[in-house]
C-alpha cells in the first residue's frame, strides 16, 4: 500500500512524519485498546521499544510509531488509549481520527485490539465498534495472569468463534504469544478486508441484514439502539468465553487498598511517596548533575580548546562559539539527563505498579480547589525539585486541558536552582532573617500556584467543569525492570530530541550577545560584559523594572541570563561585577557588596524592598529555557509562549507590588 | 438512593447516573442493572466501588449522582433476587 501524505486536517496512520517507520509500502498495523490494558507494553515488546514519539497537529496526544519485524516489516502505530470510538477525550478523538476518518485506502491495513482478559466485557466494546467497519481486526488478549488469579479462565477458541475475529493470548511483559500474534496478523493481511459486521445478539458472528452494509448504512441506525445492541453482543460473547470459579475472594489488591486508600493512612502513605520522589529527584540526581557540569566546563572545554589550538583554529570566534556556545549548551542539556532519567523511572515505577491511580484518588480533593484532578499533585511536587521533569510529569494527567493548566502552573513552583540565588541575596541583605526570607519564598511559591491556578480557572478555563473523579483502579502488579527501562528510555529520547535544539540555541545566543562588543575598542569575545551587546539589551529593558526598584542593566542582565538557567544568575553577576576569586568562581563577599550597592542605588535607598521585589520576580518568571523546551514538547509552542507571557505579567506585577509596599513600610 | 449513601459492603444495583456521567460510566463498562458494591470510603470522602472485577474510585459528588437500588426487590423478603444485568464477567 502506498504511503499517503497527510492532509492538513485528517491525520493518517500512513503519515510517516513521526519518525521511525517501516520501509515505504509496508503494511500499517494500528494497535488500539483501552487505557491500562498493556497496549504500550505490547507495542514495546513487538518493536523492541524502537519507538519515536510525535505530537499530532492540533493535539498534545502522543502516538508511538515503530517497526515490527516478525518476518515482513510492519509499520506499527501505537494509538492513544480509547474505551470506544465515541470520543470523550482528545486521546479517543485521535484514535477515532486515525482509524476511521481517513479515506479507506489510508486507514490502517489491520488493527490489533489489546483486550484485557480480566475486564473482558468492557474491552470488547471497542472490538464491537471496529467490526462495524471494513477493517481487518485481530484481538490480543492481555492480562491473562491477572484474570487467572481472580479465578477466571477465557477460552480463546470460543471467544474467537463468538466474535468472529482472530484471538491470541499474549503476555507482552514475558514476551509470550507474540509469534502467534504475528501469524494471525499475517493471515488477516493476506485476506481481503471483511465487510462491515453487525451484532446478532445470540449467534454473534453472523451478519444481520439490517445492520450489515456500508458505514453510511450504519449511520442510519438509531445510536441508542446500536449501543444496546453492542452491549448485548459483548455480554453474550463474554458469557460464552469466560468460565470462573464460583467463589470470589477479596484480592490482595483490595487488601493493599484498605491501607493505601484509607482515610488516615492514605494521605500519610501518599506524603511519604511524594517525599521520596522529591528526595530522589533532587538529592540523588544533584551529584550526578554536578559531575556532568564539571566534566563539560572542565576537561571537555579545555580539551576542545587544546584541540582547536593544535589545529590552529583558536580564534576567539571559533573557540567562543564551540566552547561557550555549543559545548556549554549541550553540556547544560546533558546535565538534565540524570534528573530526567530518574524522574521518568519513578513515574514508570508508580504507573507500572498501579500506585499512581491511588495517589490521584488521595490528592483529588485538595487539588480540586484549583480545578485540577488529584494526579496534578505529582508534577507540582516534583516542580519544587526541578521544573523540567515536572513538566514532563504532567503526562500522568488524562485530560489535555488539565495537562495544559498544570504545565502552566509548574513554573511557579520554586525549583532548587532558584534557591541558590535566594540564599545569596537573603544572606547579603537580611543577615539573621535570611532563613525566614527563603522560607517565605517557598510560601509565596505555593500562593502563586494556587492564585494563578484559580485565576486561570476563573477566566480562560471558566467553561472547564470540574472533572468527576471516576477512576478505574488497576490491580497492583510487580513492576518489571524491562518495562520501566524501556518506557524511561523512550521518554528520555523524546525529551532530548525536543529540548536539545532550543537549549543549545538559547545558550549560544546569550554567548553571542556577551561576546559582541558595542562600545570601546574591543575585539569580538574580549570586551567586558558592560560594553557588550548583552549589556545593551539588558539596559533596554531596565527602565521597565524601575517601578520595582531594580531598573539597572546589571540586575536585568542577570534576569536575561536567568532565562537560560537560574544557576547562571550568580555567575552572570560575578562576570558583570568582575567579582571572581582566584579559581574563577564567584567571590560571594565581594559580589554581595557590589549587588547591595547597586540595589540601594537603583531603589533610592530602599535596597531591601528592591531585592525582595527582585526575588519575587525571579520566583515567578520563566524558570529556564529547558522548562520552556519541555513545555513546548508537552503542551505545544502556543501554550508555552502564553505561559511565558503569564509568568512575566505575574512576575512584574508582583515585583512592583512588593517594592512599592516595601518602600512604604520600610 | 444515591450510591454515596449506600452501606459499605452491601451489593446494590445500578439504576441511573446523572446525564453528565452516563457517558463516562458506560465507557468503563457499567450500565443500568449491573451490581455494585461500595467497598470503602476514600480520604476525600468518596468511594471505592467493586463491580465484578472492576474497582472504581468515585469522588463524593459523583457518587451522589449515581442512583442505586437494592438487589432484592420485594413483593416480599423471600422474593427471588432479580439482577437485571451482570457484574463483570460471570
Amino acid at each position: 500500500m502506498a504511503v499517503q501524505h497527510r492532509t492538513a486536517t485528517v491525520p493518517s496512520c500512513h503519515d510517516d512524519s513521526t519518525g521511525a517507520s517501516a520501509p515505504s509500502g509496508s503494511p500499517v498495523v494500528a494497535l488500539a485498546g483501552a487505557p491500562n490494558v498493556g497496549k504500550s507494553t505490547l507495542f514495546n515488546a513487538l518493536t523492541g521499544a524502537r519507538r519515536t514519539m510525535g505530537n499530532w497537529p492540533g493535539t498534545t496526544v502522543e502516538v508511538g510509531r515503530g517497526v515490527w519485524r516478525p518476518g515482513a516489516a510492519y509499520d506499527l502505530v501505537d494509538l492513544p488509549g480509547a474505551y470506544s470510538l465515541d470520543p470523550v477525550s482528545p486521546d479517543e478523538a485521535l484514535t477515532r481520527a486515525l482509524i476511521l476518518d481517513p479515506p479507506a485506502r489510508e486507514r490502517p491495513d489491520a488493527v490489533i485490539v489489546a483486550v484485557d482478559a480480566a475486564h473482558l466485557a468492557r474491552s470488547l466494546y471497542l472490538v464491537a465498534q471496529l467490526r462495524e467497519h471494513e477493517l481487518r481486526v485481530v484481538v490480543a488478549l492481555t492480562m491473562i495472569d491477572i484474570a487467572a488469579r481472580r479465578g477466571m479462565s477465557i477460552d480463546t477458541a470460543v471467544l474467537q468463534d463468538a466474535i468472529g475475529v482472530p484471538v491470541v493470548a499474549v503476555d507482552p511483559r514475558r514476551r509470550t504469544g507474540l509469534d502467534e500474534l504475528a501469524t494471525r496478523v499475517s493471515e488477516v493481511l493476506a485476506a481481503p478486508a471483511p465487510l462491515a459486521r453487525g451484532h446478532a445478539s445470540a449467534g454473534l458472528a453472523p451478519l444481520p441484514t439490517d445492520v450489515a452494509g456500508t458505514d453510511a448504512d450504519l449511520g442510519r441506525i438509531d445510536d441508542l439502539d446500536l449501543v444496546d445492541e453492542r452491549f448485548a453482543w459483548v455480554d453474550a460473547a463474554a458469557h460464552l468465553a469466560v468460565a470462573r470459579s464460583a467463589q470470589t475472594r477479596q484480592s490482595w489488591s483490595d487488601r493493599i487498598d484498605r491501607a493505601v486508600l484509607s482515610r488516615l493512612g492514605g494521605p500519610l502513605i501518599f506524603a511519604a511517596v511524594m517525599w521520596a520522589v522529591f528526595q530522589v529527584t533532587t538529592t540523588v540526581a544533584a551529584p550526578l548533575q554536578d559531575a556532568l557540569d564539571s566534566l563539560f566546563t572542565g576537561p571537555v572545554s579545555s580539551g576542545a580548546l587544546a584541540l582547536l589550538g593544535a589545529l590552529r583554529l583558536d580564534h576567539p570566534i571559533v573557540s567562543g562559539l564551540l566552547v561557550d556556545g555549543i559545548i556549554a549548551g549541550v553540556g547544560m542539556l546533558l546535565t538534565f539527563v540524570p534528573l530526567m532519567a530518574l524522574m521518568f523511572l519513578l513515574l514508570a515505577l508508580l504507573e507500572d505498579s498501579g500506585y499512581l491511580a491511588r495517589a490521584a484518588v488521595v490528592a483529588d480533593r485538595s487539588m480540586r480547589a484549583i480545578g485540577l484532578p488529584g494526579r496534578a499533585f505529582l508534577p507540582l511536587i516534583v516542580g519544587f525539585g526541578c521544573n523540567v521533569p515536572a513538566i514532563s510529569a504532567t503526562r500522568v494527567l488524562g485530560g489535555a486541558r488539565q495537562r495544559v493548566l498544570t504545565a502552566l502552573l509548574v513554573p511557579f513552583t520554586s525549583c532548587t536552582a532558584r534557591l541558590t540565588v535566594y540564599v545569596l541575596l537573603a544572606t547579603t541583605f537580611f543577615d539573621s532573617y535570611a532563613g525566614t526570607v527563603v522560607f517565605a519564598m517557598y510560601l509565596l511559591s505555593i500562593v502563586l500556584v494556587v492564585g494563578v491556578g484559580w485565576g486561570l480557572r476563573a477566566t480562560l478555563w471558566r467553561s472547564m467543569l470540574a472533572e468527576p473523579l471516576l477512576l478505574d483502579l488497576p490491580p497492583y502488579q510487580r513492576p518489571t525492570l524491562r518495562v520501566m527501562g524501556s518506557v524511561t528510555w523512550v521518554r528520555l529520547q523524546g525529551f532530548l530530541r525536543t529540548a536539545g535544539g532550543i537549549v543549545v540555541a538559547t545558550v549560544a545566543i546569550v554567548w553571542l550577545l556577551q561576546a559582541t562588543p558595542v562600545r570601546g575598542e574591543y575585539d569580538f569575545g574580549s570586551a567586558p560584559v558592560s560594553d557588550s551587546a548583552y549589556a545593551v539589551v539588558a539596559g533596554a529593558v531596565a527602565p521597565a523594572f524601575a517601578p520595582a526598584g531594580f531598573g539597572r542593566w546589571e540586575a536585568t542582565g542577570a534576569l536575561v541570563t536567568g532565562f537560560v538557567a537560574k544557576e547562571a544568575v550568580i555567575s552572570s553577576w560575578a562576570q558583570t561585577y568582575a567579582a571572581l576569586d582566584e579559581s574563577g568562581a564567584a567571590d560571594e563577599i565581594r559580589l554581595g557588596e557590589a549587588i547591595r550597592r547597586d540595589f540601594e542605588d537603583s531603589s533610592g535607598g530602599h535596597g531591601n524592598a528592591a531585592v525582595l521585589a527582585f526575588m519575587a520576580f525571579l520566583l515567578a518568571y520563566t524558570p529556564c529555557v529547558a522548562t520552556l523546551a519541555a513545555q513546548r514538547r508537552e503542551i505545544g509552542l502556543r501554550w508555552a509562549v502564553f505561559g511565558v507571557a503569564v509568568q512575566l505579567a505575574v512576575a512584574w506585577t508582583l515585583a512592583v507590588l512588593v517594592f512599592q509596599v516595601g518602600r512604604l513600610i520600610g | 438512593m444515591p450510591l454515596i449513601d449506600w452501606p459499605l459492603g452491601e451489593p446494590a444495583v445500578l439504576a441511573a447516573a446523572g446525564p453528565a456521567l452516563t457517558g463516562s460510566i458506560s465507557r468503563l463498562g457499567l450500565r443500568a442493572g449491573m451490581s455494585l458494591t461500595p467497598m470503602m470510603r476514600t480520604p476525600g470522602r468518596g468511594l471505592v466501588v467493586a463491580a465484578g472485577e472492576l474497582r472504581l474510585a468515585l469522588d463524593r459528588a459523583t457518587a451522589a449522582h449515581v442512583q442505586v437500588h437494592a438487589a432484592r426487590r420485594s413483593p416480599g423478603p423471600e422474593a427471588a433476587v432479580q439482577t437485571a444485568g451482570h457484574a463483570g464477567e460471570r
